[in-house]
């Protein structure tokens, strides 16, 4: 399957796969036809991926997560393509301010 | 070739080769032959104008050897290469985010930062410059 | 009553199970403290990836949390008031 069964995520509210310019492959949900918000996405992924995580200078590189109170968005790599999966944060109320 | 230059002298018959330069001080000024290899005379200069039609050929000529010289090198320009990732994306996105304690932990060391480093604002207390001794 | 300072702070912090690194800069991006792995953080890369995290949704007013992970280990990052933190923790 093309989209690797990111479509079928549980509490997901939508989904994007992008190729390794930032094009989208494959959209659904809240990010159908999200080139705007792929177009933000992969600036701040760019960012990312460059930051050092550990002490390791070649630590393989697994996920990023932007999350709020209510939703998040969860972003990983396979095979040349970027997934990321917009889901709602369902913990109960986990960020005391 | 050269008919544009029909009446310039036998040793411009190259006229088409992009290498020669636009203006020869040497052959434009054959009295100072002596010192024209030291001297550029220029006075003396005549340009050989360059018509509208050598001056594209140039141009993509030009444009053509530089972008062959691009293609041959080997370094790649544009945005750095996506990490390689991993074989199962939608276990990875469809796992725990991130540990309710490692939000927690975050959350509350970012509100304590900001409180104390609140403290260490600059306070103005009195004035920076005390005028003493005048009337 | 005075609030504990900045390093102390951070002493603190680095006592958690599994952190091995935290850092903190102002709204400019700039270090204003670090220790262990934080120590080769760029401030500028951190701020810069939250604002880019907030400018995804300008109209959520809650701070958004970012984290990056690796096999090896993950780095969290947050704003609070202009002020950023980044948390590195080991996964060994």
């Amino acid at each position: 399957m093309m989209t690797q069964g990111i479509e079928q995520i549980p509490d997901s509210l939508g989904y994007l796969m992008l190729n390794e310019d930032g094009a989208v492959i494959a959209s659904g949900g809240q990010l159908e036809n999200g080139e705007k918000i792929a177009n933000k996405l992969m600036h701040l992924i760019r960012i990312a991926i460059k930051m050092p995580t550990s002490d390791e200078r070649a630590s393989s590189f697994k996920k990023i997560t932007v999350m709020w109170k209510t939703f998040m968005y969860v972003i990983t790599f396979s095979n040349h393509r970027v997934f990321i999966c917009k889901r709602q944060t369902n913990s109960p109320e986990p960020i005391a301010v | 070739m050269g008919c544009c230059f029909s009446n310039d002298e036998d040793k411009d018959d190259d006229l088409n080769d992009p290498s020669r330069p636009l203006i020869n001080p040497i052959s434009d000024g054959p009295s100072s032959r002596p010192i024209g290899s030291n001297v550029v005379d220029v006075a003396a200069l005549e340009t050989q104008g360059v018509d509208q039609t050598e001056y594209t050929d140039r141009a993509t000529q030009y444009s053509h050897n530089l972008s062959s010289w691009c293609a041959s090198t080997q370094k790649v320009r544009g945005p750095p290469r996506l990490p390689i990732g991993v074989a199962t994306p939608h276990v990875v996105l469809s796992g725990q985010p991130i540990s309710l304690s490692d939000i927690q932990l975050i959350t509350s060391a970012a509100q304590q930062a900001a409180r104390s480093l609140q403290e260490i604002k600059v306070r103005h207390k009195e004035d920076l410059v005390v005028p003493f001794g005048v009337p | 009553m005075m609030e504990k300072s900045i390093e102390k702070l951070m002493d603190e912090i680095m006592t958690n199970p599994g952190v091995n690194g935290v850092v903190c800069t102002d709204a400019q991006g700039l270090v204003v403290a670090a220790q262990g792995v934080g120590r080769k953080s760029t401030g500028g890369q951190m701020t810069g990836v939250l604002d880019l995290a907030r400018d995804l949704h300008p109209d959520v007013k809650d701070e958004p949390i970012v984290c990056i992970e690796s096999d090896a280990g993950s780095l969290l990052l947050k704003s609070c008031d202009g002020i950023t933190i980044g948390i590195h923790k080991t996964n060994s």
